[in-house]
């Protein structure tokens, strides 16, 4: 029952992705990785660094490198449409961990490390559509929402805001020493 | 109350005084006892606060007062929307114990109407699967099929609904959330236009694709908590002021003339054939009563997986960055004289696998060096979908397909194949990008019986005509009425037995499990 229904997914998507092929809009690129993708566990074993220190060349020039956490991050992973899937390995799990103040366990590191890159390499199949003429949408059109008015309106109370805290100190929010 | 009693059939006689609002929550809270234990779709049971709600409906009944268009109807919340004074978890361990100082807008609106806050129901983790397997407090199982997911995240909505324990629910949809759990439930579930409903009280998910919508047995009982719960509300700086539509009014418009739109896209070969048989038998059916059914395309049907994976990813990172056991929730210590080992403690022991996944894959398409590879790639993907639409709008007034490309699937059948999980939402997910209202209504049930989901969608702020053609389809589908076999087992069992019920009378007593966060009030 579990590998029919299974594969009775991927087959709607592969079929979905033959049935666009050509439209008008949707150039779909011959060489399009099948939504069922290449298994990347097969790239970089656990634990090395190969992705981080051959980052594949930028297609898009995107951002400049370095992070706010200072970790220096590998490259752009979306390169060319012939690139292999993105190198998501332990170093940079661990490194999107920190930004995401994640404290991940030894075995969580793989895990991920191989969840995410299957993924990411299902996401990379965007890159067979040319958008460069247009425009992101972060939000669909919201042009009948007013701001209210700035006024002071009645919130919670002060016992109620303090009521869900794990730690109160002083009528205040008590958390660990952040400055010496 | 008869198994098929209607979110109409108990507010109409609550408000004639036929039947007390104590009685309807009494007897909701009655099944709930019965039928809830092995379903679990619920993760608590509001118990004498629901009956002291209905008391006072019934008081105010007594003063002569008007009540409500959902007089005395009891209601189950989806536990990502606050209420004020019941625990309120997102399905989350992080969450286990919280109890919101304040009300959601919808809930307020709910409690305006006059209706009665049963309970909070399952779902996955902040909303955040296809299956209801991801909830930290173990998943709701299907009422068709106890081995099978209810779909999710709302599968706890659409399984008390589902089984009868409550006629209507609210769910919240980010990429079908509302509609694949009613598909797998043969329920009726509406996601809004994008704006037509408050989030304020939603925990939030992505903040660009969440929408609060009803679940119920059916349309016309949903379209009356759409009303209810719908217009501007100034706590959601996303919210539409629009006039709130005549949802219930729609349901009785006729549908000869309308123009349904088929995406080739959707009934590609590959769907299950049972699915694909249900749905055009449907559209059969919906061209004989007058409608003019026409082919569309929707090309970039195919990229919404990967577009919806990562905005709804990064904006999930976001948002659940305020979960760092500061202000509420979870704290786990860790070394206490260091803020960030403590934030990052908190977050690794109170998230589950599938949140923290979400939170890593859309933290890297933000982060520096990738955001334009990735997040700026999908936003533009975001408008070539919309663009599809638009398109077909011009030609068509609704588009039809199947909810989901499968009917129920089997507990822990995907669970350790997160991509598997995701393609599943390919027919959901591109109405979210886009923001269209969209809905799902039961039609023909596969060969064993399991329910199969027909989902409309209409143009933005449009639900009227989507309603017409949900209400004009109910009233002739072969599903209309059909309700779990076991439900209707417990339920003639349960009556057979029952003594007449009386609202002075103790609630009964709901059984709970270690599982569950909390207990009854």
């Amino acid at each position: 029952m579990a590998p029919r229904r299974r594969s009775s997914l991927v087959t709607v998507a592969a079929a979905m992705a033959a049935a666009t092929t050509g439209c008008a809009g949707a150039p779909a690129h011959p060489t399009l990785p099948p939504p069922e993708y290449e298994d990347p566990g097969s790239s970089p074993a656990p634990g090395t660094d190969a992705g981080a220190e051959s980052p594949p060349p930028s297609r898009t020039g995107s951002g400049p490198a370095g992070t706010s956490a200072g970790h220096p991050p590998p490259g752009p992973v979306l390169g060319s449409r012939h690139m292999p899937a993105a190198q998501i390995d332990r170093t940079l799990v661990l490194h999107v961990a920190k930004l995401a103040s994640l404290s991940l366990v030894d075995s969580e590191v793989d895990r991920f490390a191989h969840e995410l890159g299957r993924i990411v390499a299902y996401v990379e199949q965007l890159d067979a559509l040319d958008t460069s003429d247009v425009p992101a949408t972060a939000h669909v059109r919201l042009d009948r929402a007013p701001w209210r008015p700035d006024e002071a309106r009645p919130g919670l109370t002060h016992e109620e805001a303090l009521s869900q805290a794990p730690a109160v100190e002083s009528e205040g929010f008590a958390v660990p020493l952040f400055v010496e | 109350m008869p198994i098929e009693s209607s979110v109409l059939d108990i507010a109409g006689r609550v408000q004639r005084g036929e039947m007390s609002a104590a009685q309807a929550t009494l007897e909701a809270l009655g099944r709930i006892a019965a039928l809830d234990g092995p379903i679990h779709g619920f993760l608590y049971v509001a118990g004498d606060r629901a009956l002291a709600d209905a008391r006072a409906v019934d008081r105010r009944r007594a003063r002569g007062e008007v009540l409500g268009a959902l007089a005395g109807v009891p209601v189950a919340i989806k536990d990502a929307i606050c209420t004020r004074g019941l625990p309120t978890t997102a399905g989350s361990k992080i969450l286990a114990g919280y109890v919101p100082p304040y009300d959601a807008t919808v809930v307020a609106r709910l409690r305006r109407a006059d209706a009665i806050v049963i309970g909070k129901t399952n779902m996955d983790e902040f909303a955040m699967g296809s299956s209801n397997e991801n909830s930290a407090f173990g998943p709701a199982k299907n009422p068709w099929d106890l081995a099978r997911a209810p779909g999710g995240s709302s599968g706890g909505s659409a399984a008390v609904v589902a089984a009868r324990m409550a006629p209507c629910a609210l769910g919240s949809d980010t990429g079908g959330s509302i509609r694949q759990p009613a598909a797998m439930t043969g329920t009726v579930g509406i996601k809004p236009t994008y704006g037509r409903v408050s989030r304020y009280g939603l925990i939030a998910f992505a903040s660009s694709l969440d929408q609060i919508g009803p679940l119920s047995t059916d349309v016309r009982g949903a379209a009356r908590v759409l009303g209810v719960v719908s217009g501007h509300d100034p706590c959601d700086s996303t919210s539409l002021d629009v006039p709130v539509g005549a949802f219930e009014a729609a349901c009785d418009r006729s549908i000869r003339g309308l123009r349904i739109g088929v995406p080739k896209e959707y009934l590609a070969e590959g769907l299950d054939p049972e699915i694909k048989a249900s749905v055009c038998s449907a559209i059969d059916d919906l061209q004989r009563e007058g409608c003019v059914v026409k082919t569309v395309t929707l090309p970039h049907t195919q990229y919404a997986v990967g577009s919806y994976y990562v905005v709804a990813t990064a904006e999930a990172s976001s948002n659940l960055a305020r979960f760092d056991g500061v202000r509420y929730g979870l704290r786990t210590s860790g070394d206490t004289r260091d803020l960030r080992a403590m934030y990052g403690a908190t977050r690794d022991t109170g998230f589950g696998a599938e949140v923290k996944r979400r939170i890593l894959l859309g933290t890297f398409v933000l982060s520096s060096g990738y955001y334009d590879a990735y997040y700026l790639k999908a936003q533009k993907v975001r408008t070539l979908i919309a663009r599809d639409f638009a398109d077909a709008f011009r030609e068509v007034d609704v588009i039809c397909s199947p909810t989901s490309p499968t009917a129920a699937f089997r507990l822990g059948e995907k669970v350790d194949d997160p991509l598997a999980m995701y393609l599943g939402d390919i027919f959901t997910l591109p109405a979210s990008l886009a923001g269209l209202p969209a809905m799902s209504i039961p039609c023909a049930p596969t060969a064993t019986g399991l329910p199969v989901g027909l989902q409309l969608v209409a143009r933005a702020l449009d639900e009227e005509t989507m309603l017409a053609i949900a209400a004009a389809w109910e009233s002739r589908s072969p599903a209309r009425g059909m309700v779990p076999p076991q439900v209707a087992a417990q339920m003639a069992a349960c009556s057979a037995t029952r003594v007449p019920l009386d609202a002075r009378s103790a609630p009964p007593v709901v059984p709970t499990d270690s599982n569950r966060p909390s207990r009854m009030s």
